[in-house]
């Protein structure tokens, strides 16, 4: 039976709300700036509800999500659309990383964001499907990529990242010895 | 650190997000969902004004070619102003066309690739557009003068005087982009002015044609 358009808002509206983390987190991993992160997940609300007619709800609806919001950070990343938006300044850039601090006051899962917030569009989104702990097969299927490379890709991204987390413990414990912040 | 740390650590990482949000609920309550334009939207919208614009454009040019087919002076001129009008709604309509066929429920690598492709077509046709807009001057001045005051500008200011104006656009055209190409080097270059000398110095096209070649050489890696 056809749902009507009341029904079938409110149900995105549930889903919406179940997975909302989805979307901020991708935004936060994209975006390079507080208002950045808010414009991208208003970009990927309206994209989803967009998409929401060709969703089927057989599939699950976090891989789904999942898929159109990448693709709505990437377009915001990589087209011109960036230039739509306002310039980052630095104060902007204070705010982000503060934002991140407050989230993360141990520092480390900090530093695995600032990883991931430092990689290139498709790594980034390879690289967050996998630390949500989507199986190589779904990954592929989101990027359009085979098995074998999201294999070989996630290797090398998880070699880098021990390298830079334990280069980023490291240097705070030498920040700590000599007393600085 | 052991690999499976990493996913631990993000697991941390969702829930203090969950807890943030469950504070923050004005991100979900600002998304109008019926009437949000996404910036692809907006995209879109430029693009079909331009093409509207320049499509108004060359039907008054093909018009005035058309009535003025036996003076070779202003026809020429009106030829030259409608093929390159033409280039620039054929660009257009080709923007569109490809901004219309971007999917989001389609796999990222294709929608990266799309996206690339589109920004180097608009790269193009903006750096066309600006190194084009000097030399079509003069063909611009001979159309206006005849179209709206009668005056054919060839016989009244002399073949000289045409072949100045072409003369000075050439010029301007190598000026500007030598200028470009200098103040591209400079890091410290005005930022209001920034997009539009890379532009011209060609850099914005060289950008968009690496990105399409490194997402090529990324999923090449595939094979």
């Amino acid at each position: 039976m056809k749902r009507s358009a009341a029904e079938r808002r409110d149900a995105f509206v549930a889903l919406l709300e179940r997975h909302a983390n989805i979307a901020v987190k991708v935004a936060r991993a994209y975006g390079r700036s507080p208002a950045d992160h808010e414009d991208l997940v208003q970009e990927m609300h309206a994209a989803l509800w967009r998409s929401f007619e060709r969703y089927d709800p057989e599939r699950p609806f976090a891989t789904w999500m999942y898929r159109v919001v990448l693709n709505v950070a990437i377009s915001f990343q990589r087209s011109e659309l960036r230039r739509l938006n306002r310039r980052v300044d630095f104060d902007e850039a204070a705010v982000a990383a503060a934002e991140l601090h407050e989230l993360e006051p141990d520092g480390r899962a900090a530093q695995l964001a600032r990883y991931v917030a430092g990689l290139g569009d498709v790594d980034k989104a390879l690289m967050l499907l996998y630390l949500d702990g989507y199986p190589h097969r779904e990954i592929a299927a989101t990027l359009g990529l085979t098995e074998t490379n999201v294999a070989t890709k996630l290797a090398r991204l998880k070699s880098r990242a021990r390298s830079a987390l334990s280069d980023g413990a490291d240097k705070a414990a030498e920040g700590q010895a000599h007393g600085t912040r | 650190m052991e690999l499976d740390d990493l996913q631990e650590m993000w697991r941390g990482y969702d829930a203090r997000l969950d807890a943030s949000l469950a504070l923050n609920e004005r991100l979900l309550r600002r998304a109008s969902l019926g009437g949000t334009q996404t910036a692809l939207g907006r995209l879109a919208l430029g693009v079909r004004v331009e093409l509207v614009a320049d499509a108004i454009a060359l039907i008054f040019i093909g018009g005035f070619a058309a009535d003025h087919v036996r003076e070779p002076g202003p026809f020429a001129a009106a030829a030259v102003l409608g093929v390159a009008t033409l280039a620039l709604v054929i660009a257009l309509a080709t923007a569109l066309v490809a901004i219309g066929r971007i999917d989001f429920d389609a796999p990222v690598v294709a929608i990266a690739g799309s996206l690339d492709r589109l920004r180097l077509l608009r790269a193009w046709t903006v750096f066309a557009t600006l190194a084009v807009s000097p030399l079509l001057w003069t063909p611009l001045l001979i159309v206006a003068l005849r179209a709206f005051a009668g005056v054919d500008a060839i016989a009244a200011f002399g073949l000289p005087y045409v072949a100045a104006n072409l003369a000075v656009g050439v010029a301007l055209l190598a000026v500007a982009s030598l200028v470009a190409r200098r103040a591209g080097a400079n890091p410290h270059a005005p930022s209001p002015y920034r997009r539009l000398l890379d532009v011209l110095a060609g850099y914005e096209v060289r950008a968009a044609r690496k990105q399409v070649d490194a997402l090529a050489r990324y999923v090449a890696h595939d094979a």
